[in-house]
């Protein structure tokens, strides 16, 4: 009795496990968009809006800047084959998010690029076991030199994350800005060390490094005229949520209270609304 | 009383050797003689330091590759690569430098070429090996402070301001409590190279800094190679005690050629007995004069 009901179960579960599996199995994702920003630097975007890839082509070896999901390592490394048969050399991450940082392991394994990204960024990864987390990381400012090409990467303190890593390619004149530029957000991510306080003074950081083009962590590459327009709407919009802190309004209404006007460049869509709550614990300014 | 005396004679005898040793070594650091066989001395079962013709090499092993601290020169590179193979048979991933001189970076250059090691060191080092048209220039540099995690092991860079260079790395291994401090420790020095940014004035107080390290055992440039952090903090006070003399003897009126018999080193145990060291007195008497 015993080995026919244990052989019974035992089938029961592979047929439980199989049928998960057919469920789990990701569809195939979505082709790629490539924009072609210069001959050496492109984008690749996929039609969900996961992080933006960065590819840079230096004449010995490819960077590339965040990795998406693990499930678009394939088209992205057909996409950088189209563009160059030098192999990936490096990778660098903007954050530790999973839309950014999902490819980290399987890039790593495919083609042995080291990766690297700011420190922060490296310990939440570790701390929450998340595959691929960066090998070599940096606190306020660290280069990358391959090729005779530079980028330049830098931390400007607390924002959607802890670890938030900006890339500056200076002969690119183009900066991958990672998540503190996103129009359809921001999302502070207090639970990573983000920080609303903050947010705007990284963001100013960033007209420093007089960069034409920044690549956001998501939609379309943009010009600081635009980012200055989404950092005066940042400004307002993080006032606005002190005020209405000031005011009493309790963290719990904070979403349903909010109030859009004027905002045009950023903190319309849920993504922001769902900030509101850590903005609220925060220390008062 | 007598015992005591031979002792301490013994000690003074032996203290002389490894002075003439680093001499020696120091010679190698302009020079270029004849090579002398590496030897391989042990910290832990994963980290070793290569000793022998250029600056000392720090070696860790993990599971995933093996991490070098400096290179000597590009002729060490053979059997620098014999030395690793015995320790490991994992490929090196990275080598880390802790300044530009060539007795430390001569081998990055081929190094990269046959292991495809990522070439990693200070942003002010780089930029004076482009200046100075220095082959093996770095593929990452920091600024302050930087990580190096492989095979579940790390190893951080310190920044901490000039001193032999001003591009002067200390490599920390937080599980040894031990750190790779390049020339900032070498023994019977310093050399302070101002054509590279090295300042003697700030050169204690940068020490000073790392000494805030939670170490225990210390890897000089030159000399050692295990020595403790004890003998770091005695060459920092000694490089003191040495700068306070020629600060005086600068206010006294004396001039650049009269200070060096004028000083009182002898005694010093780790600083201030090598001809480098002789080279970085007219160093110290042009910050002293400004």
């Amino acid at each position: 009795m015993r080995l026919p009901r244990q052989f019974a179960l035992a089938c029961s579960l592979c047929a439980l496990a199989s049928a998960w599996l057919t469920a789990q199995a990701p569809a195939p994702p979505k082709p790629l968009e490539v924009v072609r920003l210069s001959a050496n630097l492109h984008v690749l975007i996929d039609p969900e809006d996961n992080g933006n890839v960065a590819v840079y082509v230096t004449p010995e070896g490819v960077v590339l800047i965040d990795a998406k999901f693990e499930r678009h390592v394939p088209q992205m490394l057909e996409a950088v084959a189209r563009i160059t048969p030098l192999p990936v050399r490096y990778l660098l991450s903007t954050h530790h998010h999973d839309d950014h940082t999902g490819g980290n392991a399987a890039l790593r394994a495919r083609t042995g690029a080291r990766i690297l990204g700011h420190a922060s960024a490296a310990r939440l990864m570790r701390e929450r076991t998340m595959p691929g987390p960066p090998e070599v990381t940096f606190h306020h400012r660290m280069s990358l030199h391959l090729g005779g090409r530079a980028i330049e990467a830098y931390h400007f303190g607390p924002a959607h994350t802890a670890g938030d890593a900006v890339y500056l390619l200076r002969d690119e004149n183009t900066a991958h800005v990672g998540d503190l530029v996103e129009l359809v957000g921001p999302y502070i991510d207090h639970k990573a060390g983000g920080s609303g306080a903050h947010f705007a003074s990284a963001v100013e950081q960033l007209f420093t490094l007089n960069a034409a083009t920044w690549i956001p962590g998501h939609g379309k590459p943009l010009t600081p005229e635009t980012g200055k327009l989404y950092l005066a709407d940042l400004k307002t919009a993080v006032a606005r949520a002190q005020a209405m802190r000031a005011q009493g309004v309790k963290k719990e209404d904070a979403m349903a209270q909010w109030n859009n006007e004027g905002l045009r460049y950023c903190c319309r869509t849920n993504i922001w609304k769902r900030s509101l709550a850590g903005l609220w614990d925060e220390p008062a300014p | 009383m007598r015992h005591r005396t031979f002792t301490s004679r013994f000690a003074a005898a032996r203290c002389a050797a490894a002075l003439l040793a680093a001499a020696g070594l120091y010679s190698a650091y302009t020079q270029q003689p004849p090579a002398e066989p590496l030897t391989v001395a042990k910290v832990a079962d994963d980290l070793h330091v290569i000793v022998g013709s250029g600056g000392n090499v720090g070696v860790l092993t993990t599971g995933e590759g093996v991490i070098l601290i400096d290179d000597k020169f590009e002729r060490n590179v053979d059997e620098i690569l014999a030395k690793v193979k015995a320790i490991s048979d994992k490929p090196i991933r990275y080598v880390l430098n802790t300044h530009l001189h060539g007795d430390h970076t001569g081998g990055n250059a081929k190094l990269a070429q046959l292991t495809g090691a990522t070439l990693f060191g200070h942003e002010n080092a780089r930029a004076y090996m482009v200046e100075k048209k220095m082959p093996g220039l770095q593929n990452i540099t920091f600024q302050n402070r930087a990580s190096i995690h492989l095979g579940g092991k790390t190893i951080e860079a310190h920044y901490f301001g000039r001193s032999h260079t001003n591009g002067d790395v200390v490599y920390y291994f937080p599980a040894h409590k031990a750190a790779h401090f390049g020339d900032m420790f070498a023994v019977g020095g310093p050399y302070i190279d101002a054509s590279s940014g090295g300042n003697g004035r700030d050169f204690p107080q940068t020490i000073g800094k790392a000494l805030a390290l939670d170490i225990q055992t210390v890897i000089p440039g030159h000399g050692g190679p295990i020595l403790k952090k004890a003998d770091l903090a005695t060459f920092k006070s000694e490089l003191e005690n040495a700068e306070a003399q020629i600060g005086k003897l600068v206010r006294e009126g004396k001039a650049k050629d009269q200070i060096k018999p004028l000083l009182n080193t002898s005694s010093f145990t780790m600083c201030c007995q090598t001809g480098l060291w002789d080279r970085s007195i007219p160093v110290l008497w042009d910050e002293f004069s400004k």
